[in-house]
């Protein structure tokens, strides 16, 4: 508080902490917050309908489950943040997961050759789609409705006239059913809490050594100290069955990975710059078309893990492998964590939580005796309730600080 | 708001005051478009700490001469002088380099991100390639402190900014490449009273730095309230070159190349009234 206390305008009041908490609700600044609260509202509901809900093998099928939505909304929410859409993406992960299932299951292709050329048919893919969004102009929404169309196709073609395709006993569904040994999750559990903490403690020191505004120390600790009860309770559940998968344990090195790249680095600045306002992210200089089909190839890349983590999962890389719904649970778990459809707002995290809430949503109603019909209408009530909040809250902070 | 009356009176029109080097100097600046020409033999220099207002009807050549010294147009003829060195601008980019900032009317900042974030885009500090947000927003404070800028948190997105609050980053943001000349482009247009207070505010600001400034405006009074000097351009033309504080129907006259209007005609009705 050192520094700005020079400058601050005499119209601003200093307010406690309930105030400033009512006034950002009112503003629609929270954050993550009212997802991790319709997250506990939700697990409650469903524990008190059926007490198998937090079971440890439920939750460890619902991390394998939440595991490759999830992966799939990392790669929506990066084209969202650019103020895009890819209706594509699904169906990209299909195609990428029939061509692998192909290539080792009837050519005999070695499974690491076969991966990487999935990959690489995902990376390929998102920048032509790229491309013609950026160079050639055309609406991305317009551009991914026509590969959503020609990967279906694809799909069926490279399948050839046997339209089914199992993974059991292959590579993929060896590494989709992997679990770690328990110590493995603790000490994974333990990095990823350690590492966090270094750096907000960091990050505390030293702001305050440059006198800029820095978190209390009890804001540090309840911070730290909440996550590692979530951490090590859920750890200690799903330890009790078959433990933490490898499918979970990607997704979140993935969400680090995508969540550090937005925040700290200088390339991640320039995706919010574009999804805020193209032409003043141009004229600081940055690169807009790279940075464009640079982030239509990293969902393409995501897509195409999304598909080979789901072909593991469901053992499946057949022509049903992805259902219509996979690409809205996913758009609607971006956009549930808090990711603005109308770009540059929104994180990393808001992927993985959304997906949560989504997963989550279908597992309890699954659990509870409802059919695919009655999730499916949930989840669209669940989304529409989303965008409202953040149509809501675009408008909240349009009347914010109007002096 | 001060006006300069005492050291502008004496300023004789087109040589920048107390006889300091020009950091921006013009001579015969010709520009043509197709048929249209543009701007002919514009000759015009801003001193250092000085404030020059640019004024004249839509369509006289303000923006095409702004865009000349910013680097985005070449000029077909004439020579541009930066700080005592002839420049010659393939793009707005080599500008910057050479000391001229523009802040265009149409706010380049991105409302979604925060004050540091737009103060900084596309310079970014870093540390071992991570952003380096605590010396940004250390760097951030102090350059709004000495701005005398009121903004409530630099944490803040855009969004939740008022327009003045807004225009002052834009400012603020042009000065982070050390210029020696800022060029703003209608930074009043839009603004409630308050704000436009304190946008002339910030031009004083920018005076004490010892930066040249190029005003362009619509609004005379706001003109008037902080320019040395007030040149008007008509028709692509030099339609003049006044002090600070010239009469409105003056300028008026000089803007529209008429003396016979109803600025100059209730003028004279009051009888000099100032």
């Amino acid at each position: 508080m050192t520094r700005n206390a020079f400058i601050t305008d005499e119209r601003i009041s200093h307010e406690g902490f309930f105030a400033t908490f009512v006034r950002r609700v009112k503003e629609g600044q929270l954050g993550s917050l009212p997802v991790i609260l319709a997250l506990v509202v939700i697990v409650i509901v469903f524990q008190s309908a059926n007490s198998s809900f937090l079971s440890p093998a439920n939750l460890v099928n619902l991390s394998s489950t939440v595991a490759y939505i999830a992966i799939l909304a990392l790669g929506i929410n990066l084209i969202l943040l650019l103020g895009e859409i890819d209706l594509s993406l699904a169906q990209l992960g299909g195609l990428a997961a029939s061509l692998l299932g192909v290539l080792v299951v009837r050519q005999g292709v070695p499974p690491i050759l076969a991966l990487i050329i999935m990959l690489l048919l995902g990376l390929v893919v998102g920048a032509i789609q790229g491309w013609f969004f950026a160079v050639i102009g055309i609406p991305a929404f317009v551009v991914t409705l026509a590969g959503l169309l020609a990967f279906t196709g694809l799909t069926l073609t490279t399948l050839g006239t046997q339209k089914n395709l199992s993974m059991s006993d292959t590579f993929a569904f060896d590494f989709a059913n992997f679990y770690f040994p328990a110590v493995w999750a603790y000490v994974f559990g333990a990095v990823a809490i350690i590492g966090f903490g270094a750096g907000i403690i960091y990050s505390k020191l030293r702001r305050h050594s440059e006198g800029l505004e820095a978190p209390s120390w009890t804001s540090v600790t309840v911070r730290i100290v909440l996550l590692f009860a979530i951490v090590f309770g859920f750890l200690v559940l799903i330890n009790q069955d078959f433990g933490l998968a490898m499918p979970f344990l990607l997704m979140i090195v993935i969400a680090i990975v995508i969540d550090l790249v937005l925040r700290k680095t200088r390339y991640g600045r320039s995706i919010y710059a574009v999804g805020g306002k193209v032409e003043a992210a141009r004229r600081a200089g940055i690169r807009v078309t790279w940075v464009r089909i640079s982030v239509f190839m990293a969902a393409g890349t995501l897509a195409a893990l999304f598909g080979f983590i789901k072909a593991g999962v469901t053992t499946n890389a057949g022509s049903t492998l992805v259902p219509t719904q996979d690409l809205l649970n996913a758009i609607a778990s971006a956009v549930i964590g808090g990711t603005s459809l109308f770009g540059g707002r929104g994180t990393a995290w808001a992927a993985v939580l959304g997906a949560l809430v989504v997963g989550s949503i279908n597992n309890g109603l699954y659990l509870i005796g409802f059919n695919s019909d009655a999730q499916q209408i949930i989840t669209a009530l669940v989304l529409l309730a989303a965008v409202v909040i953040d149509a809501l809250s675009r408008r909240g902070q349009r009347y914010v600080g109007r002096g | 708001m001060t006006p300069e009356t005492s050291e502008t009176a004496s300023a004789s029109p087109r040589s920048p005051r107390g006889g300091s080097e020009p950091v921006l100097e013009l001579r015969g600046i010709n520009k043509r478009f197709g048929a249209v020409q543009a701007l002919t033999d514009i000759n015009l220099s801003i001193g250092r700490g000085e404030v020059v207002g640019l004024v004249g009807d839509n369509g006289a050549g303000k923006s095409t001469l702004i865009k000349v010294i910013a680097g985005v147009h070449g000029a077909d003829e004439g020579e541009l002088i930066i700080d005592g060195t002839q420049q010659k601008f393939s793009s707005p980019k080599d500008a910057q380099k050479a000391g001229v900032a523009t802040v265009f009317q149409d706010l380049s900042l991105c409302e979604n991100l925060d004050v540091v974030a737009n103060l900084f885009l596309g310079h970014e500090n870093t540390r071992g390639g991570v952003l380096d947000e605590v010396s940004m927003e250390a760097k951030s404070w102090e350059l709004l402190r000495s701005l005398s800028a009121k903004i409530p948190s630099v944490r803040v997105p855009i969004a939740a900014l008022s327009g003045g609050q807004r225009q002052t980053v834009a400012i603020a943001r042009s000065l982070l490449g050390n210029p020696s000349i800022v060029m703003l482009d209608e930074p009043t247009a839009a603004l409630g009273v308050a704000q436009t207070a304190e946008v002339l505010n910030l031009i004083e600001r920018l005076k004490e730095r010892d930066l040249g400034v190029l005003l362009v405006s619509h609004n005379m009074a706001d003109v008037q309230a902080v320019c040395d000097r007030i040149h008007v351009l008509r028709l692509g033309k030099d339609a003049g070159d006044f002090d600070g504080d010239e009469r409105t129907d003056v300028l008026v006259a000089a803007i529209t190349g008429a003396s016979d209007n109803v600025v100059t005609q209730r003028a004279t009705r009051r009888g000099e009234r100032r």
